[in-house]
């Protein structure tokens, strides 16, 4: 049995800046299943991280590299090639490797820093054959950032996520021929620096509106069938057309890692598909908190620096008690919302709180109003708003004191309404 | 030349008409003094920054993922990467080691992104 103040699981971005922090008070325990700490960034080996932090735009490796000597240098103890099995509803955890057996593991507080996963074929329901050369993007980038090994050489990328983005130019430098980047939606998903950046220097065609109707081939990718979509994204079959390749890359989304959840009532959101936090990072159960894109999938690795930070203080300083009655203002997304968090407000008494929200469609020239019940207290104008593009608004300590009600509203409306 | 350029500065993403006269620069399609400054960069000089993977020698991995120092002019940077994809580099190396000096007669140096042999 391990006894400590605070155990992280998951050593990426949010579990390496949650650690750190919550190690200034609290001894720590970071568990980590793979063979090495980082999460994806080892992977993600363009540059365009830490722009906020170190106002200088690294690399995913150099990001990493910074939290990575932090930890080793810390009290922290770190394990390695560690899966946890379960988590019980007294926050007793079982863990496992190869070197230990059974791990148990008694913690005042966790902080949960899963990440998430990509998306795959079946969730999207994508019909064909089952043939070798179907890989998500981020398997892709593993291969051939990691391990030094080209999955393909015709590529056809669905999805213009971002890291489908990035992977079309990696594919490009590294010899291989895109063929194109298919996208359901009628708008891009990724942000427009990589649209440019990844696809536009590099002459890859972007198709909006189209989809994959089937995937052809035995033994391996012969080629694949794409047809435009209408406005319910049905395929419209005359559209339909047949394109040779030996690779399909999926970039069709991330999904929180939550299952080791199951065990503990934890309230996860229905959109993010994530943990609901309170603006300490803590999840509806007491001492559980979550930090990263086990929360929601942030656009950029900063912001998930900053949120595991709340996270790793508040972990750090948890103390448990009975709390009785906590007042609780509810952060509840209004029109053209897609979601905020964090979903809850505790504790007036606290700093500002970054909010971070989605949109669900594209509109120009709006405002961002936050209602006090229904009584606006704050506005903002944006002059465009899109789903790839995340909002954060900053709430002043002031003015969350000053809200009455225990539902704060937020909703987008365009200038003119 | 390329006189159409969309603008990465900001979410709106401008799609901008450049056109050039005795260096004198006429836009269109901008909303803001940013975007003109980003264009004119963009026909004159576009940099970016070249990131790839080398060979490394005893080391948990294969490949040691590696940056350029500063911007490369844009049509050089598959230039860079095939170069890059002839060497093998030994360790021990630490985080921002320069890997490759002045890459294709560019003045620019090659950097290590990670220290060798990471945990
Ligand atoms: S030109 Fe100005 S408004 Fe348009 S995308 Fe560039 S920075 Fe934004």
């Amino acid at each position: 049995m391990i006894e400590t103040d605070v155990t992280v699981i998951g050593g990426g971005p949010a579990g390496l800046a949650s650690a750190l922090k919550a190690a200034e008070k609290s001894n720590v325990l970071l568990l980590e299943r793979g063979n090495e700490l980082g999460g994806i960034l080892p992977q993600c080996i363009h540059e365009g991280f830490g722009n906020f932090i170190f106002n200088k735009m690294l690399t995913g490796p150099e990001y990493a590299q910074y939290y990575i000597n932090e930890i080793i240098n810390s009290k922290i103890i770190l394990k390695t090639n560690t899966t946890v099995l379960s988590i019980d509803p007294n926050k007793n955890i079982v863990a496992t490797n190869s070197t230990d057996g059974i791990i148990r593991i008694k913690s005042k507080s966790i902080i949960l820093a899963m990440g998430c996963r990509e998306r795959t074929r079946s969730q999207i329901l994508l019909p064909g054959t089952r043939p070798a050369g179907i890989y998500t993007a981020g398997t892709a980038q593993h291969l051939i950032n990691i391990d030094g090994y080209m999955p393909g050489k015709n590529i056809i990328i669905l999805g213009s996520g971002n890291v489908g983005l990035i992977m079309a130019r990696r594919f490009s430098l590294e010899g291989a021929n895109v063929i194109g980047v298919y996208e359901i939606m009628p708008n891009a998903g990724g942000l427009t620096r990589n649209i440019v950046q990844c696809l536009d220097d590099y002459n890859i065609p972007l198709f909006l509106s189209h989809t994959i109707t089937n995937i052809v081939g035995e033994k391996r990718v012969e080629g694949v069938n794409v047809a435009k979509v209408d406005e319910y994204f049905k395929p419209i079959l005359e559209t339909e057309r047949h394109i040779p390749c030996d690779c399909l890359i999926l970039s069709i989304g991330l999904i929180p890692e939550i299952e080791l959840c199951k065990n503990i009532n934890i309230k996860i959101d229905n959109i993010t598909k994530g943990i609901i936090v309170d603006n300490k990072m803590e999840s509806s159960f007491p001492g559980i908190f979550a930090c990263g894109n086990i929360v929601h999938v942030y656009d950029l690795v900063d912001d998930v620096t900053y949120s595991a930070e709340i996270a790793g203080k508040n972990a750090g300083n948890y103390i448990d008690f009975e709390r009785g009655e906590i007042e609780e203002i509810k952060v509840i997304p209004g029109r053209n919302v897609s979601y905020v968090v964090p979903q809850i407000i505790k504790n007036k008494d606290c700093n500002t709180i970054k909010l971070y929200l989605r949109v669900i469609k594209e509109e120009r020239n709006v405002n961002i109003i936050l209602k006090d019940g229904n009584t606006p207290i704050f506005q903002k104008k944006e002059r465009i708003v899109k789903p790839p593009e995340m909002l954060r608004i900053n709430l002043s300590k002031q003015l969350i004191e000053s809200i009455s009600n225990n539902e704060l509203n937020i909703d987008i409306r365009c200038v003119n309404e | 030349m390329n006189n159409d350029i969309t603008c990465i500065i900001c979410p709106l993403g401008c799609k901008i008409h450049i056109e050039e006269e005795n260096n004198d620069f006429t836009f269109s399609g901008n909303i803001c003094s940013k975007g003109e400054k980003y264009s004119i960069l963009e026909i004159k000089n576009p940099i970016r920054i070249v990131t790839t993977t080398v060979f490394v020698d005893n080391d948990n991995h294969r490949l040691l993922p590696v940056r350029s120092k500063k911007g490369i002019h844009k049509d050089l940077v598959l230039k860079c990467i095939v170069e890059l994809s002839k060497i093998k580099v030994k360790t021990p190396i630490k985080c921002g080691d320069i890997i490759y000096e002045n890459i294709l007669g560019t003045g620019v140096n090659i950097i290590a992104s990670r220290d060798s042999s990471n945990i």
